[in-house]
């Protein structure tokens, strides 16, 4: 019973703070309240008996991934975001759009009847569910899971190679000069 | 009344709606950033929601490979950003008019 009261107060302070990610004018206060979402989701994640999946929201996202937009907002000039007027005619059709798409897929989502009782990879009753996904993320999922090692390798490079400064022509230059040298 | 389940879908859908929205209505790169992440928060509360209540671990598995994309994404997409101020001296959408698009 107490649970499903928590579960109602997670779920209202997570969307108040989305709000409140959304309406912010500085992106400093946008990144606080994004990280509050994740932490109330984080603990919605706690009330549906994956641990595993908390524990890796908390750590990923509001550890590494909010640390990254923190750096980026401090690293760019904060003062000219501040001036940024927030309200004339063009939003509020965004607004309008945006919850028209919310209205469509509450709809949808209530009249769709889920017929299905049980899933595929079911999880047995004595297992928690860090066993779970240990077993079948290294069974059955070993693939996808081999081509997301693949992906997060090209996001560090690309990262890499995007962030790096400019090279002059100078530094060029003495590049080209190696590779002639060598082929002499 | 409606059931526990059914709320915890309703908190995704209203979370990715307002990511949605978000993303519409903002003119500054980083926050139409964040509501990106936004969407992703709230079909990830949607595919545990399933996999606990129809006994699932399929649901689980997709939020750690969700996750894992997200972090790569907001990893380039920021190097992407820093690019685009390092360039324009700012990080106003409506400053991206190169394409004329």
């Amino acid at each position: 019973m107490i649970q499903e009261y928590l579960g109602y107060g997670f779920s209202a302070l997570a969307v108040l703070l989305a709000v409140s990610t959304i309406i912010q004018k500085n992106p400093i206060y946008s990144a606080a309240s994004l990280i509050g979402v994740m932490l109330m989701l984080a603990c919605n994640y706690v009330l549906l008996n994956a641990e595993f999946i908390a524990a890796i929201q908390v750590i990923v996202y509001a550890g590494a991934i909010m640390v990254l937009f923190v750096f980026v907002i401090m690293l760019i000039n904060v003062e000219y975001i501040k001036r940024e007027k927030l309200y004339y005619r063009g939003r509020v059709f965004g607004v309008i759009i945006g919850m028209a798409l919310l209205l469509k897929l509450l709809i949808v989502g209530y009249s769709l009847l889920i017929k299905v009782q049980e899933g595929d990879l079911p999880i047995p009753k004595d297992m928690d569910s860090t066993k779970v996904i240990g077993k079948y993320l290294f069974s059955n999922y070993i693939l996808p899971f081999e081509v997301i090692s693949v992906v997060l390798l090209v996001g560090i490079i690309g990262a890499v190679v995007l962030g790096k400064k400019e090279r002059n022509g100078e530094e060029k230059e003495v590049v080209v000069k190696t590779v002639q040298h060598v082929d002499l | 009344m409606i059931s526990q389940m059914n709320f915890f879908l309703i908190t995704g859908l209203l979370i990715f709606g307002i990511g949605a929205t978000g993303l519409l209505i903002r003119r500054n790169l980083i926050i139409c950033f964040m509501s990106i992440e936004l969407m992703l928060n709230g079909v990830n509360l949607v595919f545990v929601t399933f996999s606990h209540y129809l006994n699932s671990a399929v649901g689980m598995l997709y939020v750690l490979f969700i996750m894992a994309l997200a972090a790569a994404e907001v990893a380039i997409g920021l190097a992407i950003i820093l690019l685009i101020y390092r360039l324009k001296g700012t990080v106003d959408m409506d400053s991206l008019n190169t394409m004329k698009g």
